[in-house]
């Protein structure tokens, strides 16, 4: 159960902010003006099963905010909301709440602009800051780590995403790097994500006057790698591994808002033994420009 | 120097000359590649005194009317720049008034310099007129060897009417 929630956390870390016509599920380059404000709402809806019958079922929601300071930096806040449900047999057990909050922020290190088309490499880095509930109890005591809203530890993150976007198409690439902290002896294992996007244009066929909007199909890959959680120093073994997913989805995209929703396949799920697996998740969301 | 400072003296002396402005500009911007991107850019310039702005994502083209009267040349690249893209190209159509400072042929207002004109004689320029010209912008040619920081841009007169 523990190596499931995990895998649900990963998921939720991996939403790291996309403000743009872009990835569903990871960070891009591209550029975000100064003054121009962004707020994307983006709602997920994952579960987990194992063969003895026990389910975990997650919903996430997302609020977040980016804000441009000049050309080349901007700074991003990711203010979660979840809900966290197990089920085994006739017993329940949930949480409710504030996730923990990351902030970031972002520095474009490239650009090479032409007609129609645009280039850019950009780093992050950023923290997680523990604001979510991670002592929450129930009838049945202490409900376990990886089922609290938060995790209780202040974390790192580090990465390069880049971006090469044209009329026509787009390609994205990230890499991150997660490292977690310890609280009362707990701490989840760091991580490291390797995220791939192709948004492909199907609509209009050709460019008319204006600025009219774009309808993209989109196909994602993350190739996810997580340590093991350890308590008190020692290595929790029905936790860490490695996961593939792919992502297709669809994307709306207009001069001042964004639609989006895609579904999360994981095709590959080297996990422990007794870990839970991930069945099809789910992931929507709108970015609106103000 | 030379130039600016009887630029200064000329401000003082003939202030009511004060109609020059930029009338409308067509920009070609690079990097300008999905709709999203063009809120930003066309946010910035009617935040800066553009009335109306009209984006062509296929060409790139951004065209800014009604534009306020001390807008100065050096806000296009500076608001294209803030949005995060590349300004490729500028052409303005601009009035004011002709003046010739040390050989060189300059579009006037009562307080500023607006641009320093490369105009083919063709046209027939004389000191003092009130025209409306049209024409692509760039930076500053040199001008005795030298550019000039104080008036940073050219107009390359394509058009001219009295």
């Amino acid at each position: 159960m523990k190596k499931m929630v995990t895998a649900l956390l990963i998921i939720l870390f991996c939403f790291t902010a996309r403000l743009h016509a872009g990835p569903l599920t990871f960070s891009s380059a591209l550029p975000l003006p100064l003054r121009q404000n962004v707020v994307r709402e983006m709602g997920m809806f994952m579960s987990k099963k194992n063969d003895s019958g026990a389910k975990v079922s997650a919903r996430a929601f997302t609020t977040v905010f980016g804000l441009s300071l000049n050309d080349k930096i901007a700074l991003f806040t990711m203010v979660p909301v979840l809900n966290k449900e197990l089920k085994m047999g006739n017993i329940t057990r949930s949480t409710n709440g504030l996730g923990d909050v990351k902030i970031f922020g972002r520095l474009t290190v490239h650009v090479k602009d032409d007609e129609g088309r645009t280039k850019r490499a950009a780093f992050l880095a950023g923290a997680k800051i523990p604001t979510g509930e991670f002592h929450a109890n129930d009838a049945l005591g202490d409900i376990p780590r990886p089922l609290q809203t938060g995790t209780g530890s202040w974390d790192g993150f580090f990465g390069a995403t880049y971006s090469d976007q044209s009329f026509d198409k787009e390609w994205d690439s990230a890499l991150e790097v997660s490292l977690k902290g310890t609280r009362d002896g707990y701490s989840f294992g760091s991580e490291i994500a390797l995220n791939s996007s192709y948004q492909h244009r199907f609509l209009p066929k050709t460019l008319g006057s204006g600025v009219p909007a774009f309808l993209y199909g989109i196909l994602e890959l993350n190739v996810i790698g997580q340590l093991k959680d350890k308590t008190n120093g020692v290595s929790l073994d029905n936790t860490g591994g490695f996961l593939i997913r792919l992502v297709p989805g669809a994307q709306y995209v207009t001069k001042r808002w964004v639609a989006e929703a895609g579904v999360i396949f994981a095709v590959v799920q080297d996990v422990p033994r007794a870990a839970m697996k991930d069945k099809t998740s789910f992931v929507a969301g709108v970015t609106v420009n103000f | 120097m030379g130039l600016f400072l009887f630029a200064l003296a000329m401000s003082f002396l003939f202030p009511w000359f004060s109609d020059a402005q930029i009338i409308q500009a067509k920009l070609v911007v690079k990097g300008l590649s999905c709709p999203f991107c063009a809120f930003g850019l066309e946010k910035n310039f009617k935040k800066h005194g553009v009335g109306k702005v009209e984006t062509e994502l296929k060409t790139g083209t951004l065209k800014a009317f009604q534009i306020k009267k001390d807008f100065e040349p050096q806000t296009f690249y500076k608001l294209v720049r803030q949005s995060g893209f590349t300004l490729k190209s500028l052409h303005v159509q601009a009035k004011g008034t002709l003046s010739k400072i040390q050989g060189e042929w300059v579009l006037m207002d009562g307080d500023n310099l607006l641009f320093l004109l490369d105009v083919d004689e063709k046209f027939n320029p004389s000191e003092n007129e009130v025209v409306d010209v049209e024409g692509n912008v760039s930076q500053s040619r040199p001008v005795y060897g030298k550019t000039h920081p104080d008036y940073p841009y050219t107009l390359t007169v394509g058009k001219m009417e009295k």
